[in-house]
């Protein structure tokens, strides 16, 4: 027998013949389809996936206990109540007992040992008077010269540039990221930080015994007077504090006073940024237009709430005055890049550069922040 | 039968003459939405000509900020649909997108350098940032074309593992340059989630003939492409020069991505989504596909970006948030449709 | 004029040398033309070679006449199909089809109606033309096989070159596709040349075939009389006999 024989009448008389049976789905045909790569392939990249993710899995295990076995719980500088934890004030024993203190230290202050809450509601304790103070905040150490405890600086961040001894101290790193072994190294008995600081940050910092007070100031001024108050408690100098507080509030209070009476309120707007890096500015919950508002101006960007703004918004608010930080001479720039060279400010060479740090910084340079904000938005007045 | 096949035809055309209708409408609303309170009539007011009686204010707003932004997000979303399209069938995979060759990482690294150089603003009336992100995207392409000269075997799979590597590495080199300048990272984080908000007459001037160019190329690969769908061997036997071809391709559709980059950001998803949407309408031949990408692309980014500034007016999103957010369920809903065509 | 002129062909891979080993061979106008051996012995090789595909590196190859180089437009001369397509995209019948249309396309977009045309007429011959408007990946094994004939038909090529036309179909498949070969080679004037396994549809269905063994020729001439045991048994290293016209295990 033939094997070709027979079986086929002809091809044209293909015509007849339904198509539901010679569709096929998933066609072992030549056609592979759209874009599968054929099960043997998933099915080995499924083994190594599982591979991956157990060996991943053992690794951070071994990282993680490799760190909590590193470190004790051990709370507050001077108490060494926990096995493993290194006393590192001099002269402290181990005696297992919580509270027990032999050491006298530096100077026996009455108020300690205290215990205070920062804003995330943490307990921070501390038994004696910090000596060693690492601050991770540019306000934080501002505050710190500013209550006159500058001498107990023995770290800061790349960003903490004022005054001038501070830039003299070590730095530990930025504000995200600091390196908690620096700190360590400096054996650090009080932190004091900022927004910026990360939660992880604050653990491991609490895991290896140094006391972490983080103080961040919301909308309300109030509150930035309230950081400077239980820094100084932490500091073991409350009534120090209070003068100091004081002292900042009559300094803004007689500021005020004049800005308050002037008839009109010129529109400011405080550029932070524009054109290619977005155009920001201080909404209405932010401090920096609670410091506009008490120079005596109108914040342009009470329009919006946080940072974010728009070009358009901008054109439409059609400030009276632009305000800009230093270097890169920017007026300059809006005069050359449209639209921002249509807006009326900037044709009529009404944008002004001014040192943004004393305003952007929560803490006693606002007073600084207040005047020169004051200055520009009515030159016309005499300040105290 | 082959009247069917003509009627279809035509009902393709006539889609994309539809499409073209609701880019010019989609254009007309996007004037005349934003902060600035102008109305539907004065804009088209504005854009015949008339002057009297026209507050200067919305003047500025119409020609001044939104005009090019209009005509920035149109070149964008086309750019993007076209480049996307052309590199889904040079590299026979739907899911490659503009920035396969790794100029996405190129442009941020460009854009990183102008921030931290401190040209970022006001340089040429440019923009240091849209000058040097344009140079970033076309200085990777100028190194994948190296590297393809370098090595022996040049296939497509060879062009994509160069693409991600280059995409590393330049990632690596820009998260470096971000940890030494960190005052800073806000500014680049914000530029690669993208936005069009920054668009000037200038910016716009220098980048409608490179688009051209770029879209003209592409286009006039519309053949080659057809061919290089069904593989490089099957494209030689059509008389296609795979090499001389792929280099062409290539050079063009950077240069129409690395032009969209340096107005947008990053902007993802429309690369990817509208060639396929394209292809689901019209079906695999270049002339129509093209089309249709662009009008789509330029359709899909002037909604997102009418989106991403009236959202949260007066502040804004970035638009490539926005394309990325509707991005995902247009994807998704093309996978689940994805054996149903509509032609 | 010769269907085939080889002049001391040969090719190798970098790391593979003597895939076709100089090989010098004529082969008279045929209309079909098979060529059959072993797995590796440098069939599609050379199949590749002739469509223009793959550079030789060193000889010369003739087809029709025509000297064959790669960078050498021959889509007026020959169409080729591969042994499989990977299509990453859905696409209807009638659109692959016309891609066999090389300028399909005109300047404004459309579609030329000569064209369209063929391409229905290219589906006619191979007996699918109401599915133009089926997605390619969508059909089964045989359809599709017959539709990349089909393309190729639409080049309207004198010579058509397939790979492995029957390989992986079905028994009723095979008949109709072979069927169908045979049919369009002894119509106008066409030739095909096409790499096959099977000796017995081989010699069954085709004017004349090429043996290789190991990048050489192993035997060449009309399919009927050099189809047979001894030739088969020292091309393919096995055993084997002839019973009732087909060749079986022994």
């Amino acid at each position: 027998m033939n094997v070709g024989e027979g079986i086929n009448e002809g091809v044209p008389g293909m015509g007849n013949v339904s198509r539901e049976r010679l569709r096929v789905r998933k066609s072992q045909g030549r056609f592979e389809g759209t874009g599968r790569k054929g099960r043997g392939w998933r099915g080995q990249r499924g083994r190594y996936g599982v591979f991956a993710f157990w060996a991943f899995l053992l690794l951070s295990l071994t990282l993680s206990s490799g760190l909590l076995l590193g470190g004790g719980k051990a709370e507050g500088g001077g108490k060494a109540e926990t096995p493993g934890a290194t006393p590192w004030i001099e002269g402290v024993e181990k005696t297992g007992k919580a509270e027990h203190v032999l050491v006298q230290a530096a100077s026996s202050n009455p108020l300690f040992p205290l215990e205070v809450r920062d804003s995330y509601n943490r307990r921070v304790r501390l038994t004696t008077p910090p000596q060693r103070i690492v601050s991770c905040a540019p306000n934080m150490t501002e505050i710190l010269f500013y209550l006159g405890e500058g001498k107990k600086l023995v770290g800061r961040t790349d960003w903490c540039n004022w005054p001038e001894e501070a830039q003299r101290i070590p730095s530990v790193g930025g504000l995200q990221d600091p390196s908690v072994e620096r700190i360590v190294q400096l054996k650090s008995d009080l932190v004091l930080a900022s927004s910026h600081f990360q939660k992880e940050t604050v653990e491991l910092l609490e895991s290896v015994g140094i006391p972490v007070y983080v103080g961040l100031a919301s909308r309300e001024y109030e509150e930035v007077y309230r950081l400077i108050r239980s820094v100084g408690l932490l500091l073991g100098i409350p009534e120090r504090a209070e003068g100091k507080v004081k002292d900042m509030h009559d300094q803004m209070e007689g500021i005020r006073k004049k800005t308050i009476a002037t008839p009109n309120k010129p529109r400011v707007y405080y550029m932070i940024s524009f054109g290619d890096e977005g155009d920001y500015t201080a909404g209405s919950d932010t401090h920096i237009a609670q410091l506009i508002r008490w120079a005596g101006g109108h914040n342009v960007g009470d329009v919006i709430r946080g940072w974010r703004f728009s070009v358009e918004g901008l054109v439409k608010e059609d400030p009276d005055m632009i305000l800009v930080r230093r270097g890169g001479n920017i007026p300059e720039q809006l005069k050359k890049l449209s639209p921002y060279r249509q807006l009326r400010a900037v044709r009529e060479g009404r944008v002004y550069e001014i040192d943004t740090d004393s305003i952007d910084r929560m803490g006693p340079r606002n007073v600084e922040g207040l005047r020169q904000l004051s200055k520009v938005i009515h030159p016309e007045l005499i300040l105290p | 039968m082959i009247q069917e096949f003509y009627r279809i035809e035509r009902r393709k055309e006539l889609g994309a003459l539809l499409l073209a209708i609701l880019c010019a409408g989609g254009a007309i609303l996007y004037l005349s939405v934003g902060v600035v309170p102008v109305g539907l009539g004065e804009s088209l007011r504005i854009l015949l000509g008339y002057r009297e009686g026209i507050d200067p204010g919305h003047l500025l707003a119409i020609e001044g900020i939104r005009l090019p932004r209009l005509i920035a997000a149109l070149l964008v979303g086309a750019g993007l649909a076209l480049s996307g399209t052309a590199y889904q069938s040079l590299f026979q995979n739907r899911l490659a997108d503009p920035f396969v060759t790794g100029i996405s990482a190129g442009a941020v690294l460009g854009t990183t350098l102008a921030i931290l150089l401190g040209f970022s603003s006001g340089f040429l009336g440019l923009g240091g940032i849209t000058l040097f992100s344009f140079l970033g995207a076309m200085g990777t392409s100028l190194v994948v074309f190296l590297l393809l000269g370098v090595l022996k075997r040049a296939s497509s799979a060879t062009i994509l593992l160069i693409g991600i590597s280059l995409n590393f590495f330049l990632s690596a080199v820009v998260s470096l340059l971000l940890f030494l300048h960190r005052n800073r990272i806000e500014s680049i984080v914000l530029w690669t989630m993208g936005s069009v908000a920054s668009a000037t007459r200038d910016k716009v001037f220098f980048a409608l003939p490179v688009f051209l160019l770029g879209a003209a190329g592409i286009f006039a690969s519309s053949r080659s492409l057809d061919y290089l769908v069904l593989g490089e061997d099957i494209a030689r036997t059509h008389g296609i020069r795979v090499p001389r071809v792929r280099f062409r391709i290539i050079l063009f559709a950077s240069l129409l991505t690395s032009v969209c980059v340096s107005l947008s950001g990053v902007v993802g998803f429309v690369g990817l989504v509208t060639p396929n949407m394209a292809r689901i309408l019209t079906g695999t031949r270049h002339r129509s596909v093209l089309v249709y990408a662009a009008l789509l692309g330029a359709l899909f980014f002037l909604g997102a970006d009418l989106l991403a500034k009236t959202l949260l007016s007066p502040s804004e999103l970035p638009v490539g948030v926005v394309t990325s957010l509707l991005g995902v369920p247009v994807f998704a809903s093309l996978v689940w449709k994805s054996s149903r065509r509509i032609y | 004029m010769r269907l085939l002129e080889l002049q001391n062909l040969s090719f190798a891979y970098p790391n593979r040398p003597g895939v076709l080993d100089h090989i010098t061979l004529t082969v008279p106008v045929v209309p079909f033309l098979s060529i059959l051996g072993p797995n590796g012995a440098g069939k599609s090789t050379l199949l590749k070679i002739l469509a223009g595909i793959l550079q030789p590196t060193g000889g010369t190859v003739e087809l029709e006449g025509v000297r064959i180089q790669p960078h050498r437009d021959v889509s007026t001369l020959l169409a080729y199909v591969p042994q499989s397509l990977h299509l990453p995209l859905e696409m209807r019948v009638i659109d692959f089809v016309l891609l066999g249309r090389p300028h399909a396309v005109n300047l404004t977009g459309r579609v030329r109606a000569y064209d369209v045309e063929k391409a229905f007429w290219a589906l006619e011959q191979v007996g699918c033309r109401e599915f133009w408007k089926e997605n390619l990946t969508e059909l089964s094994g045989g359809e599709q096989q017959k539709l990349l004939i089909a393309k190729a038909l639409a080049q309207e090529t004198k010579v058509l070159l397939i790979d492995e036309p029957v390989t992986h179909l079905d028994l009723r498949n095979q008949m109709e596709v072979l069927t169908l070969l045979r049919g369009l080679a002894e119509k106008e004037g066409r030739k095909i040349v096409a790499v096959m396994h099977d000796v017995n549809q081989a010699r069954e269905f085709t004017d004349y075939t090429l043996f290789l063994r190991g990048g050489k020729v192993g035997a060449v001439g009309p399919s009927r009389e050099v189809i047979c045991r001894e030739t088969v048994e020292s091309v393919f290293g096995i055993g084997v006999e002839e019973r009732k016209g087909l060749f079986v295990r022994a």
